[in-house]
Parts: structure tokens; sequence; C-alpha cells
């Protein structure tokens, strides 16, 4: 969910790439910076949804530089109305990746609208960044991964550095500046 | 507003050096992630920009990816990251995830998505952008690496860098996971 430029597009459709090429169809991975789904086939795919129109045709751009325009489809929406877009299209239970990284005031009304779709797989992995922007913890969004009866398994914070502030890479460097650290939360639906 | 095409900028001269490195190393079959030292260099005369949104950035970004990724002898997806990652680092912040969270997201997803038991040598094998204590692996001299056809563009899956993390975890490690099944083959595609 948020393509923008399709960076993490690119980043998560090589690393698909690598996915076991199972032989019946399972919960697959997908998703991105975005949203995903298996198409049923056994292959994995990867759906993104940008609500900016002209980020999505920089995306687009990005995605035909980095030659991935085949296996990346993008969505002018919403991201949470990327759920009803596709109730009909993508098999249910088949989502094996959400990654959210969007407009973060949406995070927890667009996850509850996919949890609620039906689409998302059992143990489907919920990523959101942005977390700790600036050190500020999103407080919606971890009460509502971190609440087992919310229907999460699991829920981990990995921390890291905002993008392209520092040259530095230990972020466990207390050192930091409040400004330039950041994270990741790591969901798993039960 | 994001820097000169001019090719006597000395912004530019260190961003193609610095572009120019990857192609240098591409072609010696082996990956370095962009350096401290570079991301200080190219960092220390970017305009102040961190959360300046300006009409025209991706647009600029755009273009700058295509006109330093069209033509590189490393896969073409690697290659795109690395010029957006120069654009961030050089001209103008950018809300991408950059290359030290989106490794953090490979790593992150190949254990819970994948299914792959993440050590740092696996992460390195499969993110084109391992840093200083995670890369790896292959020494361009493997049998391995010949095999699996790395520097004959064969091997858009899988990515290898030689440097001190190759005694870490050697050919063995990675041939373990291809009879698993977790890693396709990349020089037949299965």
């Amino acid at each position: 969910m948020g393509t923008y430029c399709g960076y993490s597009a690119v980043a998560l459709s090589q690393m698909l790439q690598l996915a076991p090429r199972a032989p019946a169809p399972a919960p697959a991975p997908a998703g991105g910076a975005d949203g995903g789904s298996s198409s049923g086939s056994g292959s994995e795919v990867l759906i993104t949804f940008e609500k900016n129109a002209k980020a999505a045709e920089v995306s687009a751009r990005i995605l035909a530089a980095a030659g991935l325009t085949d296996c990346v489809t993008t969505h002018v929406c919403e991201a949470g109305s990327g759920a009803a877009l596709h109730a009909g299209t993508i098999r249910p239970g088949s989502v094996g990746l959400l990654f959210l990284d969007h407009e973060k005031t949406a995070y927890p009304a667009d996850l509850c609208a996919w949890m609620e779709s039906g689409l998302l797989a059992p143990r489907c992995v919920v990523l959101a960044d942005n977390i700790h922007f600036q050190d500020c913890p999103h407080e919606a969004y971890l009460s509502l991964v971190r609440d087992p009866a919310r229907g999460f398994a699991s829920s981990s914070f990995y921390a890291s550095l905002i993008e392209y502030t520092t040259h530095s890479e230990d972020v466990s460097d207390l050192a930091h500046p409040l400004h330039i650290r950041d994270g990741m939360e790591l969901s798993v639906l039960a | 507003m994001f820097g000169s095409d001019n090719e006597c900028d000395p912004q530019e001269d260190l961003e193609m050096s610095v572009l120019r490195g990857v192609y240098t190393r591409a072609l010696g079959v082996a990956y370095e992630p962009i350096s401290s030292p570079e991301k200080e260099a190219l960092l220390a005369n970017r305009p102040e920009s961190f959360m300046v949104f300006k009409e025209g950035t991706e647009l600029a970004l755009a273009l700058f990816v295509e006109r330093h990724a069209k033509d590189s002898p490393f896969p073409r997806a690697d290659m795109v990251q690395r010029a957006i990652d120069v654009f961030c680092y050089s001209r103008h912040w950018m809300m991408h995830m950059g290359d030290l969270k989106v490794r953090h997201m490979v790593s992150i997803l190949i254990l819970h998505v994948l299914g792959v038991p993440f050590t740092p040598s696996i992460f390195a094998t499969l993110t084109p952008v391992p840093t200083r204590n995670e890369r790896l692996i292959l020494p361009p001299s493997s049998a391995a690496h010949r095999e699996r056809g790395c520097g004959t563009g064969q091997s858009q899956q899988l990515r290898y860098a030689a440097g001190p993390g190759a005694g870490v975890c050697g050919d063995g490690h990675l041939l373990r996971l291809q009879r698993r099944g977790t890693v396709p083959d990349a020089s037949t595609g299965t």
C-alpha cells in the first residue's frame, strides 16, 4: 500500500522471484509497497496501490527501467479500497504478505479493511514501515497489531534509520539523533 | 533544483563515480554496496531537503534513473535501486525505503514469507546491497559461482559479492538451500 515511485516494489519483486515454486496452491508470498495476492497458479504476484496518479506514472517508469513491468500490477486508488477492488479477483485466503507504506494515519483502518475482506491467508505477514518515524511510535497501529484478540499471533519491532539521512548504518548506535531513527513492525496473523 | 547535469558539476562527477564503481565491480563479478564514505561524500553537498517536498522531484528521479540504468551491464533492477539511492543521497531526500531499510525489510521477509532461516550470509545472497558485516559469499573463482552463471547475465535472481564475509559462509550453505528447493537454480531457471 503506497507504491510511490516503486522503490520497494522493485525490491519485493526481486525477493518474490526467490520464493519456492510450490506445486500445489498455497498461501503465497505477495504484497508490496503495496498489497499482494496469489494468482492461484502457484506463482507469486505483486499488486501495489497508489492514490497519486503522478506518482503512479513515475513508478511505472521506474519499474520499466528495472525490467519489472510484467511482474507488478499497480492500481491507482486508495490502499484501503484495494481489498474491495480485488474481492472477486483474488482467491480468498491467498494474500501472504501485506506491506504498508502509505498514509500513516490510514494504517489501522486499511489493515482492518484487508483483514475483514477474507483475502488474507492464515499466517499472513503484515509489515508496516515508519512505525517509529523520528522515534515517535505509531500507537494506534501498534495497539491493533499487538493485541492477540484482534487476530495476531505475534508482532515485533525492527529498528532502522530514516532513509537517506546519514551515512551510518549502525542502527544500534544510540548516539543517532532521534530525527533519523525509524523502524518497521512485523506482525503475523494467527 | 536537483543539481546540474553539466558534466563539469562536481556533484555529478561524484555520482558517476559511485555509479561507475558498480559497473566496474559488476564486470569483475562482485557487487559492493554504496559505502559509508561514498554516502557521506554524496550527502555533503546535497541541499538540505529532509522532509522537503518539491513539485517535480519524482519526475527528476525518473529521468535520472532512466539515464543511468538503461545501459547498465549489471542487472537492471539492481541498477535502478542504486540510481535511486544515489539520487536521494546526492540531490534530494525522498521518502523511499532507502538502501538500509530495504535490506532490513528483505531480511525480515525472507524469514517470515519465504520461510528461509535467516543468517547474514543468506541475506547477503538475496539482497544486492549487503552491509560490511553481511556481505557474502561466493568468491568469484568458486565452482558454484561459475556454475550459477554469475556475471553472464543468467543470474538475475541471485546476487553475489566477494568480500570479507566469504569465509563466513561458503558454497555449501547456498547449495543446501538449493537442494531444499528454496533458492531457484539460476542456470536452469528451476
